[in-house]
């Protein structure tokens, strides 16, 4: 047993040879394609743990269906909507759900990559694929403002407070970071929306009334004011974490021995900090960027519900309260894919401002 | 001949008010151009911690005493004035690897330490001084590799490219900080000799701190030995390794590696205890308690005595005796 | 723990959070006696009551009492003061028959009006929309928010420190495989997972089983995190002599492993429990607003403030139906402000605190 586990170790050691010797002249190429690869594959498997989760919890879709019709007709005494047994396995079998999950999933990933169809929405009867992307273009808007909003401001602030350590500013920063990364999300929500009740000033549902298809700049004015709101609710629940994250990091970059060799050489502090220490602090922040971007994805699920905001939490929060299930899986599936891209993307910066990742180690 | 870098009455203080760390308890020394001091002691002796506070690199560290480089006295100045008059001086340390911007090529930091005190340097010119630079600490190939990153080059050439950047900005001082501790002991005779050729060649002033006592004796033309914080004993250095008149030297010296000494039956002489805590107050001879020769005496603090040949010692070893 | 109050001593936000969570656990768990009525109790009279208590009046003096009220508006529930009209409020007082922990038959209450010699009740915090006292219900409401963070925190490092442990001390192929499943849990947003797990179990089930599922799905989505960092610390107390020793007197891995490294790990532990014990509280808040959550007849502050405090004509007329969320804003800092604490404590540098 044991020797044919290490023939086989061989063999795939050996197979391996030529990429590794292209890998080995192309590192920053070998880098990003088993990123891509990587993030194709935890994809691939995601959706087959969503789909075996799905096949092992009780009842699917139809039956759901079917409950609700019986419950609905009940109350008329009709037996019209009632649909007969057989009616049911061939509804189970339209839909695939008579087939084991694998087979379910293949089919479902056939639909969305070569017929860009997942069928309709059971109650909006809206295209499922339809509803999914404009909703998830909503959200991706909401958050990368968000998060370009928060590294921004975290970046200038950490960098400063990095220069302030020890002081009575340091102090009462750090307190209000560790109070506003304490402070419930939903209650800051909350707060920040009978703000907006009480003063008038603001809106209290986060989008336009208007429609986008009019003039474009008092749309995007309408919809940055309608916003606002929202955005200062992601950026006071975010900005303590990140803060935090950047001010250790840059700290801890400015106690390296790199730095006092560039002092002994005469450079001035400025370009140290803002040139070789804050360069060194990007590297961890893109690293957490990607998580970053999650957590505002969770966070603004809450917040789409509260504003009012069609992004694609609201989406999938009505789905679950609908018992929608192919919607609720899209929606899980189409947003790990957008976190994985946001991975992605994170390495690629990465390797842009790390050498060690661009040249691999020699 | 007047010293270059001088040091008078140091003392250092590290740590936070409340919990102070007193790491150097007044020492003086000096450095005359073309000579070479020796610093020595274990580590926490304050040796590094003398140098770099002389020259303002420890911006939390709080200073009594006096520095004087060239004449002018240092620890008055701003920390602006104090980075202009820094041009005289360079500095190597301890960890080629982690002494270097992770993410910034050779030639840029080249230019970058150019330009510190020479704002107005062209790319062109500052890349010929990088390559001259390059081939001064016999290093090769400077077209290909001054476009490569620190984790490509291995201690020993991080360290030659560490001497290159010190050279930079003809410096009339150099500092080495333990610059051959973190590399194997081939390697370490390399730079050991990279070291002592520039000194010739530059006519440089060189302090050269480490902790490895054989090491420094083969450059070193005067050695302080330091414990404690204090000055235990200086001289040059062939008088104070043949009749050592301090203790602690003497079991430094005992305890070195000697060749052979790894197949002899002889163990390797140790010296027993720990250096004192910095954090306490001194109540007599730092080495006093491990110190075979103390007694009721050693608990005061004994003077410096001596001018060439100095001395710090209630039971000084007189010539040629042993422990 | 000598050491442990000194240095609290020096920290007064630490020792104030301290307190503060001492109490409210201790006031959960005698919910019974000092909430003065059932929570499920209705005064028909008092919809929307507003709190009552004052201090001072010239007909009783110094003093705890409530002044009596009467509403004058069914529509918009508007009360009006009435002068002169005080009942005191008594210490220890019999009321409504409960049953503490469920068992033990009980009619007494810390404190009290003398309701059946006709005195008006007291409201501490005011009523809901039914006329419910928000103080017995915040209490009870604690019984749930309080616990699932400790229960949670369980199940999950229970599974952190298997799993995890396992990876890091195998390392090899258990490693790679438990470490890709983590990722694969981290990488959904962690409220989506909550969501989608929520759908696809059932629904119908009754206060304790919704306890239990809520409780579980929290902890499937939170332990992939700590078990990266068990994985972290085993894996390099794996490389520590006293591990290298006990491995080469042949003793079992896993002997190894919970005798030797866990104990190790206690301060980690303890950190971890108190950072770890808001995220609950917080994730079944969520839940509890979305609906998905405890739903009646049981109740937790999530869904006090789910059912109360959501819309915006009850915060602007009744505003202290945001109760529950300020007791939930101030148990989350409690423990964070808590657990920055043991943070610093746990910091081979925590000496320079003092």
């Amino acid at each position: 047993m044991k020797q044919k586990i290490e023939r086989l170790a061989r063999l795939v050691d050996n197979l391996g040879k030529p990429w590794r010797a292209w890998a080995s002249r192309h590192p920053l190429a070998s880098f990003l394609t088993n990123r891509i690869v990587t993030m194709f594959v935890v994809l691939f498997l995601l959706g087959l743990g969503v789909f075996a989760l799905m096949s092992l919890a009780p009842g699917d879709i139809v039956d759901n269906y079917v409950r609700a019709q019986l419950l609905n007709s009940s109350s008329v005494m009709t037996q019209n909507n009632v649909l007969s047994t057989a009616e049911i396995a061939a509804m189970k079998h339209r839909l695939w759900l008579d087939r084991p999950f694998w087979e379910q999933y293949g089919h479902w990933l056939w639909q969305v990559i070569v017929e860009h169809d997942l069928g309709r929405s059971l109650l909006s009867q809206a295209p499922v694929l339809f509803l999914v992307s404009t909703r998830l273009v909503n959200s991706l808007v909401l958050n990368l403002l968000s998060l370009v909003f928060l590294t921004l401001s975290s970046f200038a602030l950490g960098i400063w407070l990095s220069s302030k350590a020890g002081t009575k500013w340091d102090v009462a920063a750090g307190f209000v970071s560790l109070f506003l990364n304490a402070f419930p999300g939903i209650l800051l929500l909350l707060l920040l929306q009978m703000f907006a009740a009480t003063t008038r000033w603001f809106p209290v549902t986060a989008y336009p009334s208007e429609s986008f298809g009019g003039n474009f700049w008092a749309f995007s004015g309408s919809y940055l004011y309608h916003i606002t709101l929202p955005l200062l609710g992601a950026f006071l629940g975010g900005i303590g974490g990140s803060l935090r994250l950047i001010r250790a990091t840059m700290l801890d970059q400015l106690g390296q021995p790199y730095v006092t060799a560039l002092r002994s050489r005469g450079i001035s502090e400025g370009r140290i900090r803002f040139f070789h220490a804050f360069r060194n602090t990007m590297n961890p922040f893109i690293t957490g960027a990607s998580g970053l971007l999650a957590d505002l994805f969770s966070g603004s699920l809450i917040l789409e519900i509260i504003f009012a905001y069609p992004g694609i939490g609201r989406l999938m929060y009505e789905a679950v309260i609908q018992k929608d299930i192919n919607l609720v899986m899209t929606n899980i599936m189409f947003i790990s894919f957008l976190i994985l891209t946001g991975m992605l993307l994170s390495d690629i910066a990465l390797a842009l401002v790390d050498p060690r990742i661009r040249y691999g180690k020699s | 001949m007047k010293p270059l870098l001088e040091v008078r009455d140091l003392e250092v203080t590290l740590g936070s008010r409340t919990n102070p760390i007193q790491a150097v308890r007044g020492v003086s020394w000096g450095v005359l151009p073309g000579e070479c001091l020796g610093i020595i002691g274990e580590s926490g002796a304050g040796k590094s911690v003398s140098a770099l506070a002389a020259l303002g690199l420890l911006p939390k560290a709080h200073l009594q005493g006096e520095v004087f480089l060239d004449g002018e006295r240092l620890d008055q100045l701003s920390p602006a004035q104090m980075r202009s008059r820094r041009v005289k001086t360079a500095m190597i340390f301890q960890e080629p690897s982690r002494s270097f911007d992770p993410i910034t090529n050779f030639e840029a930091t080249f230019r970058e330490t150019l330009r510190a005190y020479n704002p107005g340097l062209g790319k062109q010119e500052a890349r010929q001084r990088a390559h001259s630079l390059w081939k001064e600490v016999q290093l090769n190939q400077p077209e290909t590799r001054l476009k490569s990153y620190p984790h490509q080059l291995s201690g020993g050439m991080l360290q030659r490219v560490m001497i290159a950047l010190a050279l930079a900005n003809n410096p009339e001082v150099l500092i080495c900080d333990e610059p051959t501790t973190a590399l194997d002991v081939t390697v370490q005779r390399q730079i050991l000799k990279l070291l002592a050729a520039l000194k010739v060649s530059r006519s440089l002033a060189m302090v050269f701190i480490s902790h490895d006592l054989a090491l420094v004796s083969e450059i070193a033309d005067r050695l302080v030995v330091m414990y404690g914080g204090l000055i235990l004993e200086s001289g040059p250095v062939g008088e104070l390794l043949t009749s050592p008149a301090s203790p602690y030297t003497q079991a430094l010296w005992s305890s070195r590696i000697l060749p052979g000494s790894h197949w002899t039956k002889d163990p390797l002489q140790v010296i027993p205890g720990l250096p004192p805590d910095p954090r306490q107050p001194l109540t007599g001879c730092p080495f006093a308690p491990r110190c075979s020769r103390a007694d009721a005496d050693c608990t005061t603090l004994p003077p410096l005595t001596g001018l060439n040949r100095q001395v710090r010692c209630h039971h000084p070893l007189s010539n040629g005796e042993m422990l | 723990m000598k050491r442990f109050f000194t240095i609290l001593g020096h920290r007064p936000l630490a020792s104030v959070s301290l307190t503060v969570l001492v109490v409210l656990y201790f006031a959960m768990a005698f919910c019974e006696v000092f909430s003065p009525y059932d929570p499920t109790k209705l005064f028909p009279q008092a919809s929307d009551h507003p709190p009552n208590l004052t201090w001072y009046s010239s007909k009783l003096g110094f003093g705890p009492q409530v002044q009596r009220m009467v509403m004058i508006d069914e529509v918009s529930r508007q009360y009006v003061r009435i002068q002169g009209e005080y009942d005191r409020i008594l210490v220890g007082v019999q009321g409504d028959p409960v049953k503490l922990w469920g068992w033990i038959p009980l009619s007494w209450h810390l404190f009290g009006t003398n309701l059946r010699g006709g005195a008006d009740p007291v409201f501490l915090f005011g009523t809901d929309n039914l006329g419910r006292d928000l103080f017995s219900r915040i209490l009870y409401g604690a019984r749930i928010s309080l616990t699932i963070g400790f229960v949670g925190v369980a199940v999950s490092l229970t599974l952190a420190l298997f799993l995890g442990g396992l990876a890091g001390y195998f390392g090899g192929f258990w490693d790679w495989l438990i470490m890709r499943l983590c990722e694969l849990i981290i990488l959904i947003p962690g409220l989506y997972l909550l969501l989608f797990l929520r759908s696809i179990l059932s629904d119908k089930m009754d206060s304790a089983q919704s306890f239990a599922l809520i409780t579980i799905i929290l902890s499937f989505v939170s332990w992939p995190g700590m078990a990266r960092l068990v994985r972290g610390v085993v894996h390099s107390l794996k490389r520590a002599d006293f591990v290298t020793n006990a491995r080469q007197e042949n003793m079992p891995p896993l002997t190894i492993l919970f005798r030797h490294i866990l104990p190790q790990m206690s301060s980690f532990l303890i950190l971890s429990i108190t950072l770890g014990i808001p995220g609950f509280i917080l994730g079944e808040t969520a839940l509890s607003y979305l609906g998905l959550g405890i739903t009646d007849p049981a109740f937790s502050w999530g869904s006090l403030i789910s059912r109360d405090a959501t819309s915006l004509d009850n915060l602007v007329h009744f505003p202290w139906l945001f109760l529950p969320g300020v007791f939930l804003i101030v148990v989350s800092l409690a423990f964070n402000f808590l657990g920055e604490f043991l943070r610093d404590l746990s910091d081979p540098h925590a000496k320079e605190l003092l």
